[in-house]
């Protein structure tokens, strides 16, 4: 059954506010020649009571709807009084010949990225913000990046692990008899304190890396989701520039230019966050071996250190003293 | 004729029960924005009987203005608050976030309205019309070009994006949008947009749909 339009009339109650139902196209977006001959000039804001002009609309996000299933609605919104919006709405397959190895995705998002773009009608100035608040949310990511890559802790923890590797250095030393004659447990006496004061602070550091590599993997998620709009605008720009006149090719082309320059900013910022996560898993992995493993084994060694070592005694402490410095060593980067 | 017989045997397993796994279908409206202004998510459960889409009592306004508070001394408002500052109509069918004044407090969305079209009744007669709007709230005039960012996002429960407009850059010059409607007729809901802008203040908006 066909049902009557809906008509939201005017203030003045008699006057219908349009002549009949507002027709939404929510198929595939028809190709659209450039904008000046397609769409004539948009009136000024209108009040309630004014009466809009009957337009057709491609909203985006509209021929996605339907793409994923979605039911085609048969019956007409009412429509209140006033001015209908066209944005730009671009078909799949327009982007596709653009683009023909883009995934679906990509393609989804640059449909709403030009759905997203200033009207038809709108002048250069507006163009000029084409794309800018993803480069603003791009900069932020980068200055998250910087914030947490200057973070004390991933200077302090090397610190720590060095000073382990040091105390151990001097006790190897004396254990081999080193130059300075100064006996193994004098040493030992004075580095004790200092060893286990670092092994402790490794321990508390150890939740506070792992958190920092949760806050990682979560700005490299972020980034990447930032990288894929900045693809998206970089095939919108595309898909635009062949169909905005003159007067914005100028603006939207530079505009372009500089998203592209931000798309490889968030690519090199993906690799570094890569570099990061990965420096920051080998230095969680150390710490986790090294202060929870290794270093309560040579502890545990040396804990029942007599008044005097015999030279089995000597050899032994040496052997696992070295044990452990060769480990610091291999691990920590110089 | 080719004879047939019954393959099955008694030892056979029996059949499976099966369900329909697919839940009653839902929509998302998320509006965000950010800067201190004062924008508002706004729906109204209306009746289509053939002359176009009509509320005809409080209980039919999701508004932030229909809210039970105190005005100068009086009580003003309809929906009670929630616990949780959300509000709510025809039992929970449509359910909107707390009033958010300022965009800047929340990276994400700033309000948002779920709607859930199979726990509204369907009239005798006609259709459901869920008519979606965002306004700007104010003193003066204000428009929406004065707000940093502001956009509007429906999705379905899948969240796939039916709809996304940027009120900053489309609706520059209105106060007020509407996004779309949900229609809910026998067969179902169904978003359908609209996208039109307008200058005027929500009350407008009642007029033209009661």
């Amino acid at each position: 059954m066909k049902r009557a339009p809906s008509i939201v009339r005017g203030a003045d109650g008699n006057t219908p506010a349009q002549p009949g139902p507002t027709r939404i196209n929510i198929g595939a977006a028809p190709s659209l020649p450039p904008a000046a001959s397609q769409f004539p000039p948009q009136p000024g804001p209108q009040s309630l009571s004014s009466r809009p002009a009957p337009t057709r609309l491609a909203l985006p996000g509209a021929a996605q709807a339907e793409a994923a299933g979605h039911r085609r609605p048969v019956l007409k919104p009412s429509v209140l009084a006033g001015v209908q919006q066209r944005p730009f709405a671009a078909a799949a397959e327009e982007l596709l010949q653009l683009f023909p190895d883009a995934q679906p995705q990509a393609v989804q998002l640059a449909q709403q990225q030009i759905g997203a773009a200033p009207l038809p009608t709108a002048g250069a100035l507006d163009w000029m913000r084409f794309g800018e608040p993803q480069q603003q949310r791009l900069a932020q990511l980068v200055r998250q990046r910087l914030q947490l890559a200057e973070e004390p802790l991933l200077r302090q923890v090397p610190l720590l692990l060095r000073q382990l590797h040091a105390r151990m250095s001097d006790l190897l030393e004396a254990l081999q008899g080193g130059v300075f004659r100064r006996t193994p447990a004098r040493i030992w006496s004075e580095a004790a304190p200092e060893v286990r004061l670092a092994e402790t602070r490794l321990q508390q550091a150890l939740p506070q890396l792992q958190s920092h590599q949760a806050l990682l993997a979560e700005l490299a998620l972020q980034t990447g989701a930032a990288h894929r709009q900045l693809q998206a605008l970089d095939m919108a720009a595309a898909w635009l520039l062949e169909r905005t006149g003159d007067d914005i090719h100028t603006t939207l082309s530079a505009r372009a230019a500089a998203i592209l320059a931000s798309q490889a900013l968030a690519l090199e910022q993906l690799q570094l966050l890569q570099l990061d996560q990965d420096h920051l898993q080998a230095l969680t992995a150390m710490v986790q071996e090294g202060v929870l493993v290794r270093l309560p084994a040579v502890l545990a060694q040396l804990a029942p250190w007599g008044p005097r070592l015999s030279e089995t005694q000597r050899l032994l402490l040496a052997d696992v003293v070295a044990e452990f410095k060769a480990f610091i060593e291999r691990k920590l980067p110089s | 004729m080719s004879l047939s017989v019954n393959l099955a045997k008694p030892s056979d397993a029996p059949r499976k029960l099966t369900l329909n796994l697919k839940k009653n279908e839902s929509f998302f409206v998320r509006l965000a924005w950010d800067c201190p202004s004062d924008l508002d998510l706004h729906a109204l459960v209306a009746v289509n009987r053939g002359e176009g889409a009509r509320i005809s009592e409080f209980e039919d306004i999701l508004s932030v203005y229909n809210v039970q508070r105190t005005v100068r001394g009086q009580q003003e408002g309809y929906l009670p608050l929630a616990a949780d500052k959300t509000f709510s109509v025809h039992g929970g069918a449509l359910v909107h976030s707390p009033d958010a004044t300022d965009g800047q407090l929340s990276d994400d969305d700033d309000e948002w309205i779920r709607v859930f079209p199979s726990r509204l009744r369907l009239p005798a007669t006609g259709y459901i019309e869920v008519v979606l709007v965002a306004m700007i709230h104010g003193p003066g005039k204000p428009v929406f070009r004065h707000v940093k960012n502001a956009h509007v996002v429906v999705e379905n429960e899948d969240r796939e994006q039916l709809l996304v407009v940027s009120l900053s850059d489309h609706f520059a010059d209105f106060s007020g949008v509407q996004m779309g409607s949900i229609i809910i007729d026998g067969s179902g809901p169904a978003f359908s947009p609209v996208g039109v802008g307008f200058v005027g203040d929500f009350n407008d908006v009642l007029a033209q749909f009661s």
